[in-house]
């Protein structure tokens, strides 16, 4: 008797022991659970406005144009938000002006310092990130490149002449379906598009130099394929042109008494595209076939110079 | 793996007693079981939400067929999973599983395999800057492996199961399912009636 006993404590010691053991470790967690969420998407926008109390503002929106809350308010530090990156549907990348740097935003834990490098000085504009998940964001003429955490790659990645493609003002950027960065240049009003799949030789795909003399403000690689360029300059228009940067473009839309110096653009989930008109203090929704849906879409404080807007939506 | 390894480990030590019983081959038997879960699950961009908390079971063994350090049984099981999400951060998510589950296990001397087909209803809970619920139903196969000894009418075992299955796209609004996998480590401890399924009816409800 005494020794069946023995051997039931010794196995309860084992056992607890294991216990203790196997409960030291967690499994391993990137996140949560998108389906735990409401998934509705969200529209995203960053803005200078000086017509509101606090003019640097990354705002939430519903993706019917209702504002739900600040994000972000840097108005304070003197901090301009400028380009927005989606990394994924809770998360997305600032890049600053004045304070030059990149900021991480979590819609769960707010904002945190992403890229502070001292090589990351100059003006400070677009962003755009290819599916391997390096960031690209124009520095003057030049745009600079990061890797997923936050690691400076190239010196810059691309600069001012690389083949046929010369960069004089940068302004607009977007990643086509195929891997192709493409950036508008203001100085020459060209839109480049470079392959950027080798970190070590970025190559000139294409230097499209049809646009004539306008400046390329905000590029949409859209869903349906083209390339869609917001320019100002001329009569400001949104143009369409072929993903390979072939050929010469469309005039979707051009109507200077809604769409008066485009200052950003994003297509929402249903192909249709939003777009800042920094002229009259608002945003308008126009689909691919140049009608113009809503006018405004969006008008508020934060609406007179918007920087940038992006769509956060679970996959 | 160190987890696989400590069960293996345990299992050898466990099974390497000395018999104190001889095993009941045709005994009906009940099962409570407390256990440490491990739950993933993959979003539809690859990103993987982790969870742990503690699991509790409960089993009915039905004996089909037995003989000398033998036994097969039918079983009916109920699982539930009580878990919370380990990202860190102000956003928090919680979740639990129920379900019960029909399948079969085979005993040989102190070692056990089996598998069980369950139905379990699911929730998950984001507390904190994003409030939501969302309920959906799971079914898979749970298969497990332990080892067990017996003493008296009681026995005490250790166990490890797993159970692979997928949250439907059409409950939650992703594009795809999302893979879900379920591994418990379990401490068991059961009481065998130490009487036929018949013999048990009569004793119940017979004079």
């Amino acid at each position: 008797m005494m020794m069946v006993l023995t051997h039931i404590i010794k196995c309860c010691l084992f056992v607890t022991v294991l216990w203790a053991i196997t409960g030291c470790s967690k499994p391993s967690s990137d996140g949560f659970f998108y389906g735990a969420f409401d998934n509705k998407p969200k529209l995203i926008i960053s803005s200078s406005s000086a017509i509101a109390t606090s003019p640097y503002i990354v705002a939430q929106y519903s993706i019917e144009g209702v504002f739900e809350k600040v994000l972000y308010d840097s108005t304070f530090e003197n901090v301009v938000p400028r380009s927005m990156v989606a990394i994924d549907p809770f998360t997305f990348l600032i890049a600053t002006e004045t304070t030059d740097s990149i900021l991480r935003f979590s819609l769960f834990d707010g904002v945190s310092t992403f890229v502070s490098n001292s090589n990351f000085t100059g003006n400070i504009f677009e962003g755009a990130r290819t599916s391997n998940g390096d960031i690209f964001v124009i520095e003057g003429n030049t745009v600079e490149s990061f890797d997923a955490s936050g690691a400076r790659l190239g010196n810059p990645r691309i600069g001012t002449t690389i083949g046929g493609c010369v960069l004089n003002v940068a302004r607009g950027m977007a990643v086509t379906a195929s891997g192709l960065l493409v950036v508008g240049s203001q100085g020459n009003d060209d839109i480049q598009f470079y392959n950027v799949s080798n970190p070590a030789a970025t190559a000139c795909s294409v230097s499209n130099q049809s646009l004539g003399n306008v400046d390329p403000v905000s590029i949409v690689a859209h869903s349906d394929g083209g390339i869609y360029v917001a320019h100002s300059g001329g009569t400001d228009a949104v143009l369409r042109f072929n993903a390979d940067g072939s050929g010469s473009s469309t005039s979707i839309y051009s109507n200077l008494t809604a769409l008066n110096n485009p200052t950003a653009m994003v297509e929402l989930p249903d192909g249709t595209l939003l777009v800042a008109s920094d002229g009259t203090n608002n945003i308008i929704r126009i689909d691919t076939a140049g009608n113009l849906l809503n006018n405004p879409f969006i008008q508020d404080g934060f609406t007179a110079f918007v920087q940038s807007m992006i769509v956060l939506e679970t996959p | 793996m160190f987890r696989i390894s400590l069960f293996i480990l345990g299992s050898m030590v466990l099974g390497g007693l000395p018999a104190w019983a001889k095993l009941d081959s045709s005994g009906v038997k009940m099962e409570l079981s407390i256990g440490q879960p491990s739950l993933s699950i993959e979003n539809p961009d690859g990103t993987k939400a982790g969870y742990s908390g503690l699991s509790a079971m409960g089993r009915g063994f039905l004996p089909v067929f037995g003989g000398s350090g033998f036994r097969a049984d039918l079983t009916g099981t109920i699982k539930y999973l009580d878990l919370s999400n380990t990202a860190n951060g102000e956003q928090k998510e919680y979740a639990q599983y129920l379900g019960p589950g029909l399948g079969f296990q085979l005993t040989v001397s102190r070692f056990f395999i089996g598998a069980d087909y369950l139905y379990l209803k699911g929730r998950h809970s984001a507390v904190g800057p994003f409030v939501n619920h969302r309920e959906f139903d799971i079914s898979g196969v749970d298969i497990y492996a332990g080892v067990r000894i017996e003493f008296g009418t009681g026995s005490l075992g250790f166990a490890w199961s797993q159970m692979s299955s997928s949250v439907p796209a059409s409950s939650t609004n992703l594009s795809t399912d999302s893979p879900w996998k379920d591994q418990v480590y379990w401490l068991q401890f059961s009481y065998s009636f130490k009487t036929t399924p018949g013999n048990l009816v009569k004793s119940l409800f017979g004079k």
